[in-house]
């Protein structure tokens, strides 16, 4: 039995291993040819034509992975615009926004995926954000303004994957854009990633992933209130944490 | 406001954001080793100092060399007078 359990795990994480790469090459040499369809089109900028792009990728990879492994994918429409949130325990989090309906999001990230060399020319294109080298405050106002525009922002308010599989301390960055641009956050919580390949892993295991959207929390309140987006950063980590409990149960 | 105020107001202000606790707030507390804070936290402390005492900081070296606790209080009490 043992032998037949080691014979699946190498063949998942062949399949969606190969499966990744494959389609990634692909998405590199077909993205051009995609983009210049879009354009064609009049009715998207340049970054929104690329986000496009990011998002169909994703969901086909979202779709190509669960033939392997079961994703149950979140129901529910996301109000737009807005703040999505997602908790992150692993690399294939950042896949999961093509399980999500919007295909308009920008991703605000630290500096370190704005240097992988495939992934930097997207990215500046899609005009996400880096939280970590522009000067303090620039990556807000640069939030707002891609809010502003239409886009959908999305964080992970941990910074980073969290190795225990409970929510990591949050950063602010994502609740100070919510009151500054007047939107509501979306918390989009994602379980079993942690499982299925947790940070610093390399191979993969089986898993079932879930995804699910909370309801909205609207800026209101927090704006009659001092330091209003601490109240907003702890109330929004409580519900994620209460779900992601029930999620895992 | 005074000084001890100000310390005392930017402590206030440190320990919500970041949730710590005042145990750890020592005045030879190090950001990074102590406190655990990061690149990203410092954005955030930027964002909160401006508010609370309306000041700028944006591109200023001095902050890029704060280490400490000390040094933050430090800095924070000579913006003030600068105001």
């Amino acid at each position: 039995m043992p032998c037949i359990q080691t014979l699946k795990i190498y063949w998942l994480n062949f399949s969606i291993y190969t499966g990744s790469v494959l389609w990634t090459i692909v998405g590199i040499f077909a993205s051009p040819f995609a983009y210049v369809l879009l354009k064609s089109t009049g009715k998207y900028t340049t970054a929104e034509a690329v986000r496009k792009l990011v998002w169909i990728y994703s969901r086909v990879w979202v779709r190509m992975v669960s033939l392997f492994i079961p994703i149950h994918m979140p129901s529910g429409n996301i109000p737009s615009p807005c703040v999505l949130v997602v908790n992150h325990a692993s690399f294939f989090d950042v896949y999961l926004i093509g399980a999500q309906s919007q295909w308009n999001v920008c991703l605000a990230v630290r500096d370190w995926p704005f240097r992988i060399p495939f992934y930097k020319p997207f990215m500046l294109a899609a005009g996400y954000v880096n939280t970590e080298s522009t000067e303090p405050g620039h990556a807000i106002a640069q939030s707002v303004k891609t809010i502003q525009d239409g886009g959908t922002m999305i964080y992970f308010p941990e910074g980073t994957r969290s190795t225990t599989g409970n929510l990591r301390r949050f950063y602010s960055g994502a609740f100070h854009t919510a009151l500054k641009a007047d939107v509501p956050v979306v918390p989009l919580c994602i379980s079993g990633t942690n499982k299925l390949l947790p940070k610093g892993a390399k191979l993969i295991q089986p898993a079932t992933i879930k995804t699910c959207l909370l309801p909205p929390v609207y800026p209101d309140k927090y704006h009659r209130i001092a330091n209003g987006h601490v109240a907003m950063r702890k109330d929004v980590k409580a519900i994620m944490a209460q779900a992601l409990q029930k999620m895992v149960l | 406001m005074t000084d001890p105020e100000v310390i005392q107001h930017v402590n206030d202000l440190l320990a919500e954001e970041f949730e710590l606790t005042f145990d750890q707030m020592r005045p030879e507390a190090l950001f990074k080793e102590d406190l655990e804070l990061d690149s990203l936290d410092a954005v955030d402390m930027v964002i909160i100092l401006e508010q609370a005492f309306k000041f700028k900081i944006k591109k200023n070296e001095a902050f890029k060399r704060i280490r400490s606790l000390n040094d933050l209080h430090k800095f924070v009490l000579e913006k003030k007078k600068e105001l």
